[in-house]
């Protein structure tokens, strides 16, 4: 094992001090190598270990974050051999982005035999994001420093900090197509349901509950109801992060709103039994497949901790109609969360619509706050909103468009929106 | 909560006892360095020793490496100044017990200096951690005694030997007139370790 800098430093003042004695011709300057010579000595007799058997394990609370709080990470370190260590280094790597609050992700410690120990640290709200914490470095040096031993533990946990989710209440929702399991979408179908769908004679077995009394009245026989089915579709929530998201238009980051939306809407469509798939479109293109239940809803909530907003690769019909067209089937509804800010969006929405797939289009409003422009930035902005209007009311045409901002409380906007009176 | 409360609260005041102890031997360090200067340098003894002091108390203070090295400087460059006065006043061999206590000493207060500065970023007085962070504080307050305790041994040890080695220097001298010049068993010990240690490392 070779010399630290610190134990060649030892050696260097060792032979300065008998360059000295040379150089002075006092002899007695070379009892000052002495003790280097002792110390060099001692530390060659007692090397620190080089196979250690060091075992960690972490553990975050929460485990999963909704951002705004912050993350407790303890590290469970066991030394696993027979040797004790005399100078032990850890250190958790945390990436650059993650803020230390309190405690400590390095520390120096001794470890006896089997000894277990463990290393606290609280990381300060991180941002949206899926963040990997590790490996683990470590240092082991006897008791002078002079002799060092180093390396990882490669044992990396990932700390998902997913988008915030909004409870929405009920999304009411109209589709063409519905699935064969009960859900909350009237399948204009008889079926078990809570609205009124038509009457008929009653039948034996039938409950007594159904029966229509004045119908039965008025036609001298027993009349029962019969309601309309309520069924679950298949959604597909579009997220456009592209380049639009980050125009000056508006004044608020419209990614985390759109993703902070994205995943509240994909939270209650799952909780109404729907078949919710996801598809961002942004600098990398994320596509999860639909699917029911619980687990679903974290893979569509992980895949939206990762959305960075940016330039897109593809153009947004290719990306759309290619998977779409063929993976979600035709007169389901899709979801838009789009600022839609290009004419290949509202031309996408028609051809979408053309297909008979029920869109509705969630779009962050266009800002008002002209502090810091300049009148040739303050004009450019205007012209750009108007255009926007225009594009905006050429897609009420074919969709439900809902305008969304942090003022504006969604819920309230999707009450107001009655499916059926359109139908 | 107030056991843990109670339980940092206690790991602080340790933190601050060894930091007082390793106060109390840098003070003993220069205070030393500064009794090996003759009587009429002593004012300037006594100003390099200040300035040591005022370093070396900072550096355990703030945990930082760079007063820690000032400190370490300043008594490095008393030490010189210390043997090159002993040198060419010719009473090296008389002023060496106490030159190399010193130097033992410069040596222990440079490694309690890295050592706090090792620790000194897990003290702070408005954390409270849960259970876990106390058990950190517990192990590094351990780890801190621990390697204080080792490091006195040790560096005792060295300068024990060293003054037995001078000793038995002496005793040869006197035994053997011949062999007049006891930096002869000095260098040959002294080098031959450092070889034995670097053909060891090879």
């Amino acid at each position: 094992m070779a010399l630290t800098s610190k134990g060649l430093a030892y050696l260097i003042l060792a032979y300065v001090f008998i360059g000295l004695a040379l150089i002075f011709r006092e002899p007695a300057l070379t009892a000052f190598v002495i003790p280097n010579a002792i110390l060099l000595f001692f530390s060659s007799r007692n090397p620190p270990n080089t196979a250690p058997k060091l075992r960690i394990l972490r553990r975050m609370y929460p485990p999963r974050s909704f951002g705004g709080e912050s993350i407790d990470v303890t590290v469970r370190v066991s030394n696993d051999s027979i040797e004790s260590i005399e100078e032990l280094h850890l250190r958790d790597r945390i990436p650059g982005l993650l803020k230390l609050e309190s405690g400590s992700e390095a520390v120096t410690i001794s470890m006896r035999p089997y000894e277990e120990t463990q290393i606290w640290y609280r990381i300060s709200a991180p941002k949206r994001g899926t963040y990997v914490l590790g490996p683990m470095s470590f240092r082991i040096k006897d008791m002078l420093g002079f002799h060092e031993n180093s390396g990882e533990i490669a044992t990396l946990d990932e700390l998902s900090v997913l988008p915030k989710l909004e409870r929405l209440g009920p999304i009411e929702l109209r589709a063409r197509r519905v699935g064969p399991w009960p859900g909350s979408i009237p399948s204009r179908k008889i079926g078990p349901g809570t609205e009124f769908f038509e009457l008929r004679n009653y039948l034996p077995g039938d409950d007594l509950i159904r029966i229509n009394w004045k119908a039965s009245a008025k036609s001298g026989r027993l009349i029962a109801n019969e309601f309309e089915g309520e069924q679950v579709t298949d959604v597909l929530v579009v997220v456009d992060c592209s380049e639009g998201t980050m125009s000056r238009l508006f004044d608020f980051d419209v990614t985390e709103l759109e993703v902070s939306l994205a995943a509240s809407l994909c939270a209650q469509l799952i909780h109404q039994g729907n078949r919710v798939g996801l598809s961002v479109y942004s600098a990398v293109r994320t596509w999860v497949d639909p699917g029911f239940g619980k687990r679903q809803l974290l893979r569509l909530v992980k895949s939206l901790a990762v959305v960075t907003p940016g330039i897109a690769s593809v153009p947004l019909k290719y990306a759309v109609e290619s998977v779409i067209v063929s993976v979600v089937p035709a007169r389901s509804v899709i979801i838009f969360i789009s600022p839609l800010m290009g004419n290949e969006t509202i031309d996408l929405i028609e051809d979408l619509t053309a297909k008979g797939y029920g869109v509705i289009c969630f779009t962050p409003v266009a800002g008002s706050k002209t502090e810091d422009m300049t009148n040739s930035m303050i004009l450019a902005r205007r012209i750009l909103a108007s255009e926007r209007k225009i594009k905006l009311i050429d897609v009420s045409k074919k969709a439900r468009v809902i305008e969304f901002s942090p003022e504006i409380d969604v819920r309230y906007a999707l009450r107001r929106w009655r499916p059926w009176r359109r139908a | 909560m107030e056991a843990l409360e109670k339980s940092i609260e206690n790991i602080n005041w340790q933190w601050n006892i060894i930091r007082s102890a390793h106060l109390a031997l840098i003070v003993f360090t220069f205070l030393g360095l500064a009794a090996t200067f003759p009587t009429n340098l002593m004012v300037i003894a006594a100003f390099g020793s200040g300035w040591g002091i005022l370093f070396g108390a900072w550096a355990l203070l703030k945990g930082d490496w760079l007063w820690s090295r000032a400190a370490i400087l300043v008594g490095g460059v008393m030490l010189s100044v210390a043997v090159l006065i002993q040198i060419a006043s010719k009473t090296i061999l008389q002023a060496l017990p106490g030159l190399l206590l010193a130097y033992v000493l410069i040596l222990f207060s440079a490694e309690a200096l890295a050592l706090t500065r090792q620790h000194h970023a897990m003290y702070s007085k408005d954390e409270k951690g849960p259970q876990a962070y106390s058990v950190m504080l517990q192990k590094s307050i351990e780890h801190m005694t621990r390697r204080t305790i080792r490091l006195a041994s040790v560096l005792g040890g060295c300068y024990v030997i060293t003054l037995a080695v001078l000793l038995l220097g002496d005793m040869f001298v006197t035994a053997l007139p011949a062999l007049s010049d006891i930096s002869l068993y000095i260098v040959a010990v002294s080098i031959s370790l450092a070889f034995l240690l670097i053909l060891r490392e090879d």
